[in-house]
């Protein structure tokens, strides 16, 4: 396959330019942005908590956008790149989830609360493992394709219905970024260069993710069909 | 005409299967009271008279029980080739969602018309606000059910293991409704409750017009041969 050295090349700078960015934010968080008033050390978590939370979402997007391309074009390549992004975002979602928790013991003095978007992105998370369950359970790589395809169409239009059930439901989640009367952010300086950081490392850290997935669902469909071949070839 | 006549068609021959093998009407019906049954069992006495009670054990007992019909609703054609079948149908392939998800929501409100009344009397409930808002909310959040309930039944039906899936993808696309279930019934039971409670109307109408309209519009792909 041609395009394989043209894909190893892309993961290796990705990886080479993901590393870095993610220990020079975790410096950031950790060490160099102040400490907060109320709060004290443990607000740091903060910040790979949004840059995952963003992730997130940028990976469900993708397998939307995916999705809607593999039903219209059928491209495998598609196919491939929707799959590895709900595996990246399910991952994404997990951390969010944890690190979410570890703040929550700490401030609110609850591991769990069903606040909104809590809620909302604990539902998102069943929903994309059950995305991985359709394709685990469907047979035949069209067949896996195309009902994946709608699966993930379908889940995506329903996160933001669900998200706003749940903003009128209840809601205590803190409110850092307030879009009312213009976009206006409650902290200081330095904590959105280090906010603006981490969201920059995770996803460069996500492209990196996403190329070695994408890469590894291209291999392994080429040795499945490798092996469908002898398997004919040995029958015949 | 032809797209009316096609629609009219599926739905009669739904209708005039569930009559003859009451997979979709019987069992649902039956697992609703049962589960009525251990809800009222599993909770210490006395407890029953409380509102949320009600509304959460009405509703959790109608969208489990629901499920059992709709998932049958496309896997009962997966046998001796029944889709294609419909599929070579001369007629947009979305009147077959259309018909497969209307035949559906009227199996559902039989059950919930027979059922319903049950839970009423079991908590010693009253209606607490005229029968046509109960009427116009059950149909509402039934109508949604059966909209998203179709959809993902004709994925299910295409995989392997389908039917015990279904439930496990249905529920987390389902959330809303549920909230909007919950929150409405219970805006009925509260006099003067409704102000609130409009917002819900709301998402329960937007969440129809998208899991209507939006396989209305992607049907073609879910059921390719």
């Amino acid at each position: 396959m041609p395009t394989t050295t043209r894909t190893n090349r892309l993961q290796t700078v990705l990886l080479a330019i993901a590393v870095p960015a993610v220990v020079f934010a975790l410096y950031m968080s950790l060490i160099w942005a102040p400490d907060e008033r109320t709060l004290g050390t443990v607000q740091r978590i903060f910040y790979i908590h949004v840059g995952s939370a963003w992730n997130a979402y940028l990976s469900f997007l993708i397998v939307f956008l995916c999705s809607v391309g593999y039903l219209l074009r059928r491209s495998v390549s598609l196919d491939a790149l929707a799959v590895s992004a709900a595996e990246i975002g399910i991952l994404f979602t997990t951390l969010t989830l944890a690190t979410g928790s570890f703040w929550a013991r700490a401030v609110w003095n609850v591991w769990w609360t069903w606040d909104p978007r809590l809620t909302t992105t604990l539902i998102m998370w069943f929903m994309y493992v059950a995305y991985l369950l359709v394709r685990a359970a469907a047979e035949g790589e069209e067949r896996r394709g195309r009902l994946a395809g709608v699966f993930g169409i379908i889940a995506f239009a329903t996160v933001p219905l669900v998200h706003f059930s749940a903003i009128w439901w209840r809601g205590m989640h803190p409110n850092i970024i307030q879009t009312q009367g213009g976009i206006r952010m409650n902290m200081d300086p330095e904590m959105i260069v280090t906010m603006v950081t981490a969201v920059i490392a995770l996803t460069l850290m996500n492209a990196a993710l996403l190329a070695f997935r994408a890469g590894l669902e291209h291999v392994a469909r080429h040795a499945a069909a490798l092996r469908e071949r002898v398997r004919l070839e040995v029958e015949s | 005409m032809t797209y009316l006549r096609a629609l009219a068609a599926i739905i009669w021959k739904d209708l005039r299967l569930e009559w003859r093998t009451g997979e979709a009407l019987l069992t649902p019906a039956l697992l609703a009271l049962l589960l009525l049954l251990v809800i009222v069992f599993a909770f210490p006495p006395g407890v029953t008279g409380m509102e949320g009670v009600f509304t959460a054990s009405l509703w959790t007992a109608l969208f489990f029980a629901g499920t059992v019909g709709l998932s049958r609703s496309f896997a009962r054609e997966r046998a001796e080739g029944r889709l294609w079948g419909l599929l070579l149908a001369p007629v947009d392939r979305s009147a077959v969602f259309l018909a497969k998800g209307l035949a559906s929501f009227v199996f559902l409100a039989v059950v919930a018309l027979v059922t319903m009344p049950a839970f009423f009397a079991v908590f010693g409930q009253g209606l607490g606000a005229p029968l046509w808002r109960w009427v116009a909310l059950a149909g509402l959040v039934l109508l949604a059910y059966s909209g998203v309930g179709t959809l993902v039944a004709a994925v299910a039906a295409q995989l392997r293991g389908g039917e015990v899936l279904f439930p496990v993808l249905l529920f987390p696309l389902l959330v809303p409704v549920v909230l909007a279930a919950v929150h409405l019934t219970d805006a009925l039971l509260v006099a003067g409750g409704w102000g609130e409670a409009r917002v819900w109307m709301h998402m329960l109408i937007l969440y129809n017009i998208l899991f209507w309209g939006v396989p209305y519009l992607i049907f073609e792909y879910v059921v390719e041969v």
